[in-house]
């Protein structure tokens, strides 16, 4: 299969990273099933160039009315990233619960997008995620929880991940799919319309995964300190640990939605 | 000359020296004319300069040497070693004398650091921060960046331990990067900060943050540079935070004080021709309908009190005065601040005689409110005990 135009990616306005999509972005074969959950399907290829251009934004930032059709890039500025390393070396032996200095470092984040006019929801919840190095897949999962209703309520704000910054000290990879959750079930009730209407995100995630198994995922590299915030409409996201040597660290970022906040 | 007028002007604080209008960079926002021009200082007329000052009747109490318009590091460092001498020849009275330069930093080697650290210079360097910002605007006349030659400058500063001030000019863009300049300072050893705005003056007929909204950005830039700096260790020193904060907690200004800028002769400016001027530096080299050529004599042939005498001199410092006036009665920063500077004035507002400029909404208005409110976060910042007032 093709890629179909999609949600683009671009960098954040007021964040100042020359960033070269050609070196950063991948393509996947598709996705396949092992030990009952769904992974990329390799080889990786680069992207050519009219995959590139239906991508990512190339140049200057995206402009503020296209930001929520896109995911922004973005990155913590160095005195952060030490912040977050300072806290690290303070920190209590590994398995405490309680990472000192954690509440003030994330409240230290929230004030600098927020400065950066990418502020992150009211009541928005920071929570930190190691992973195994070398793993081809953490989770496939909709930003959305899987039990939330498909299609949503215009009336309802559910709770969502809003972004996620690698706090790792290597480069790991985002894998997506360029489609937001009305394209998937669009794309499907085109091609498949006999299939029952899924009822859930979750639903709806296991359905474009398997029925569109050929659709190929990409695979974004985001370099220690790069963030993202994901694009409004519902996206299926994974991340990836190939190549890594040590534990993968994510700060996730999610909005509670309205029932949170 | 005997000092006899002078002798109520002044005191001198703050001398500029001239020693060419030539620059080896071409910022797109300098206000300088002449930057092209090569001319030089001679040996003669830095002697006569020094000597006329001296004799001016005009050095009271100790004051700064400034080298600066154009870059004065194009001149060689023997010319800077004959003025240490010329200086320690006509200072008979050992009126303490602290040397700076204001300088691109492109230019500095080896042996500008031993002649840096020799005579104790306070040495600021322009740069406008990570390349991104800085060589948008501080390029060659080829148009090339310059930041790598300017860092190249700072790091021989700092093996020499030559301590520095940065100076950015903050264009409507930088003001959406505190967190990145801030990085680029600790990054690169720079520990004490200035910001000038990017101001209307000269040939640089515009300004970025002329645009709608710029107070409210200027405001979030410098509370969160603010923030920054002073939650630091150690604390990065900013030169508009300290401003601030002696205005806020030291002595009032009142009817009749005045500030250096625009107190007559209080600063004496210099070019490399002799010629020479008081009031804003950057008011040399230029002329108005109404005044003629800002340069009021020349150190060869005119004597300080017969400057004063001059009509166009009074009608000059009348404006000038009137000016300072309306900014006591119209503003309500005017205790903290003493009337805003008489270049921003007459390149903005085409007279004097007027009030409020660009510099005033940005470096002086929103930097005091925003130092007045972290002071009130921060009441661990020693009280103010009276309220004084300038002389």
């Amino acid at each position: 299969m093709n890629l179909t135009h999609g949600y683009r990616l671009a960098v954040a306005p007021f964040f100042h990273q020359s960033i070269d999509w050609s070196s950063r972005l991948l393509v996947g074969d598709g996705v396949e099933e092992e030990q009952g959950r769904f992974v990329a399907r390799p080889p990786w290829r680069a992207p050519t160039a009219d995959e590139l251009a239906a991508l990512a934004i190339d140049g200057a930032p995206a402009k503020r009315e296209d930001l929520d059709a896109c995911l922004c890039l973005f990155a913590l500025p160095e005195h952060l990233q030490t912040a977050w390393w300072d806290m690290l070396d303070r920190a209590g032996p590994a398995g405490t619960t309680h990472l000192e200095g954690f509440d003030a470092f994330v409240q230290e984040v929230a004030s600098l997008l927020a400065f950066k006019e990418l502020p992150v929801p009211n009541g928005a919840t920071f929570e930190l995620v190691a992973s195994q190095p070398g793993q081809r897949s953490i989770c496939w999962t909709f930003d959305r929880w899987p039990s939330a209703p498909w299609p949503p309520s215009p009336e309802q704000r559910p709770a969502r991940l809003w972004g996620a910054i690698n706090l790792g000290n290597e480069a790991l990879s985002v894998v997506l799919v360029n489609l937001v959750a009305q394209q998937m079930h669009d794309m499907l009730a085109q091609r498949f319309p006999a299939l029952p209407a899924p009822c859930t995100y979750g639903e709806l995630a296991a359905c474009f995964l398997t029925h569109l198994a050929d659709y190929p995922p990409i695979r974004l590299r985001l370099e220690p300190g790069e963030g993202y915030r994901l694009p409004a409409g519902g996206i299926l996201v994974d991340a990836c640990t190939l190549g890594t040597q040590e534990p993968a660290v994510l700060l996730l970022i999610s909005d509670r939605g309205e029932e949170g906040s | 000359m005997t000092p006899s007028v002078a002798a109520a002007a002044g005191p001198l604080e703050l001398l500029v020296l001239q020693p060419t209008p030539f620059c080896n960079i071409n910022c797109s926002y300098c206000y300088l004319p002449d930057r092209q021009s090569t001319k030089k200082m001679s040996s003669a007329t830095l002697r006569q300069s020094l000597d006329w000052v001296f004799a001016s009747g005009l050095v009271r109490e100790p004051f700064s040497l400034l080298w600066h318009a154009g870059e004065p590091l194009v001149m060689p460092v023997d010319f800077y070693e004959e003025a240490v001498a010329l200086l320690g020849r006509a200072n008979k009275s050992g009126v303490r004398v602290d040397h700076s330069f204001q300088t691109n930093a492109t230019l500095i080697d080896a042996r500008w650091c031993d002649f840096f650290l020799r005579n104790d210079v306070h040495v600021g360097v322009s740069v406008d921060g990570p390349a991104f910002l800085h060589d948008r605007c501080r390029r060659t006349r080829q148009g090339a960046g310059t930041l790598d030659r300017v860092l190249r400058g700072i790091r021989l500063l700092s093996e020499h331990q030559v301590p520095l001030f940065a100076l950015t000019v903050l264009t409507a863009e930088a003001l959406a990067y505190p967190d990145e300049l801030f990085d680029f300072y600790r990054t690169n050893g720079i520990n004490s900060v200035g910001f000038n705005v990017e101001e209307i003056e000269g040939p640089n007929i515009s300004s970025s943050l002329l645009g709608a909204g710029m107070r409210e950005r200027f405001r979030r830039f410098f509370r969160r540079f603010v923030d920054l700096a002073c939650s630091a260790d150690p604390p990065m020193v900013v030169r508009e935070f300290q401003t601030s904060t002696s205005a806020l907690l030291g002595p009032r200004y009142v009817a009749g004080s005045r500030t250096q800028e625009n107190k007559p002769w209080a600063i004496v400016n210099i070019d490399c021709d002799g010629n020479f001027s008081t009031y804003s530096p950057e008011l040399l080299g230029f002329s108005s309908p109404r005044h003629g050529s800002f340069a009021l004599g020349n150190v060869f042939r005119d004597c300080l009190d017969d400057v004063i005498a001059s009509e166009r001199f009074r009608a000059l410092e009348e404006e000038i005065a009137r000016g300072v006036e309306m900014c006591r009665q119209e503003c309500r920063y005017f205790a903290f601040c003493g009337g805003s500077a008489p270049a921003n004035k007459f390149f903005e507002n085409g007279t004097f005689a007027s009030t409020e400029t660009m510099s005033c909404r940005l470096q002086k208005k929103v930097c005091l409110d925003v130092v007045l409110g972290w002071l009130e976060e921060h009441p661990a910042t020693p009280a103010r005990e009276s309220e004084p007032t300038h002389a």
